[in-house]
């Protein structure tokens, strides 16, 4: 398990050098694949699975990545992407053309579809993140506006 | 104006091809028009282009329509440039200085391609293990992103089709991977593969595609969905030609 932990940190840390990200933001976006993948494991470890568990995982990918970027005063996508590269489904878009070309008609279905709401998961995670944060800031500008 | 107008589309210009979100682009361009005193601009930014209508403060009114062809990601640029165009709205310096500032920005990506090739190396290697390979199929899925970099780096061009490319990539990958494991190095074909699938596969461009759509950029977000999904659709082809050439049909 600590294995994969760290592999998928690595894996964050090649993307994060691959996407153009130096210095400090490198190792910033390289620690939310562990933040990511800590909280994939967290959420299996209460039952959730699937598009729930990857939807857990993504949140707390973006919800870090929101933080780092006020701190370090850098656009959250910066570190979003990056982040959650660990939940990217490049193994079940591997076994579904696999199951094809083996002409597996159920693991084709079940692997093909995991591999859509995988991403689909991923997309809604760091959106409703981000959302939630730019409505907060909305909201805060607004009542620093009523006070004056 | 003029020349303020034509830097203020080349920073645009160039976060929409680092791969920054369509609403962060016109977002920014619109501040900084403002800052230069414009009674109104009206920015529009898809995934392939930029149409920006301004009335300067002098009241004549300026358009310019940029054509971005490809987009690739970098996040470094893109925060980079978000710096700029927020000094810019502050300190609304002279167009020389935007221009120099700027293209120190752009030529920045000249800088050793030994980060590059350490990045595809550990996404590559790092990958495949997390999926369950050895470090011999990490290491050898390592060797594979060094063909694939030097590509990206080298040889990739705007205008070549990203469908045909990431096609022949996976197809040479895939027989890389087969090759390698039939001289007796590594051992899991399956897991050296999918390794060297997570480089070119378009996982940021799909979550990024629905953000725009979500963040209501539909045309955009569609057009970049529709991209990643024919990407998708290449990769695992070029992988099955590969195992079909190598195994045979089964």
């Amino acid at each position: 398990m600590i294995k994969i932990f760290i592999a998928a940190t690595l894996g964050s840390l090649g993307f994060g050098l691959m996407f153009g990200n130096r210095g400090i933001k490198l190792l910033i976006s390289a620690l939310g694949g562990s933040v990511c993948w800590g909280a994939y494991l967290l959420a299996g470890h209460f039952d959730a699975a699937g598009f729930l568990q990857v939807l857990i995982a993504a949140l707390a990918a973006a919800l870090y990545a929101e933080i780092m970027a006020r701190v370090l005063k850098a656009p959250a996508t910066v570190f979003s992407l990056i982040a959650a590269m660990p939940l990217v489904p490049g193994s079940s878009l591997y076994r579904t053309m696999d199951a094809v070309l083996s002409t597996d008609r159920e693991a084709a279905l079940r692997f093909g579809i995991s591999t859509v709401t995988d991403a689909a998961a991923i997309a809604v995670g760091i959106v409703a993140v981000s959302l939630i944060f730019k409505y907060a800031s909305r909201l805060q500008r607004l009542a620093k506006r009523a006070e004056k | 104006m003029d020349e303020i107008m034509r830097c203020v589309v080349d920073i645009g210009e160039e976060m929409l091809r680092s791969g920054a979100e369509v609403r962060r682009v016109e977002d920014s361009m619109e501040r900084m028009f403002a800052a230069y005193g414009a009674r109104r601009s009206d920015v529009l930014a898809i995934a392939s282009g930029i149409h920006v209508t301004v009335v300067s403060a002098d009241g004549r009114t300026l358009t310019q329509t940029r054509r971005v062809r490809t987009v690739s990601n970098n996040y470094g640029k893109v925060d980079a440039l978000n710096a700029l165009s927020r000094a810019v709205c502050e300190g609304k310096p002279e167009a020389g200085e935007i221009r120099t500032r700027l293209s120190a920005i752009t030529d920045a990506k000249r800088e050793s391609p030994v980060w590059r090739f350490l990045g595809g190396i550990l996404g590559a290697a790092a990958f495949a293990v997390f999926f369950g390979g050895t470090v011999a199929d990490g290491l050898i899925a390592a060797l594979i992103s060094l063909p694939y970099t030097a590509s990206e780096l080298w040889l990739r061009r705007p205008d070549m089709n990203p469908v045909v490319y990431n096609f022949m990539w996976s197809l040479l990958m895939g027989l890389l991977a087969h090759a390698s494991v039939a001289m007796g190095f590594g051992g899991h074909v399956d897991m050296i593969m999918i390794g060297c699938i997570m480089l070119p596969i378009p996982g940021a461009l799909v979550t990024a595609s629905l953000r725009d759509m979500l963040l209501g950029d539909t045309i955009t977000g569609a057009l970049r969905l529709s991209e990643a999904l024919l990407m998708a659709v290449a990769i695992a082809a070029g992988f099955a030609a590969a195992i079909l050439i190598c195994t045979g049909v089964r």
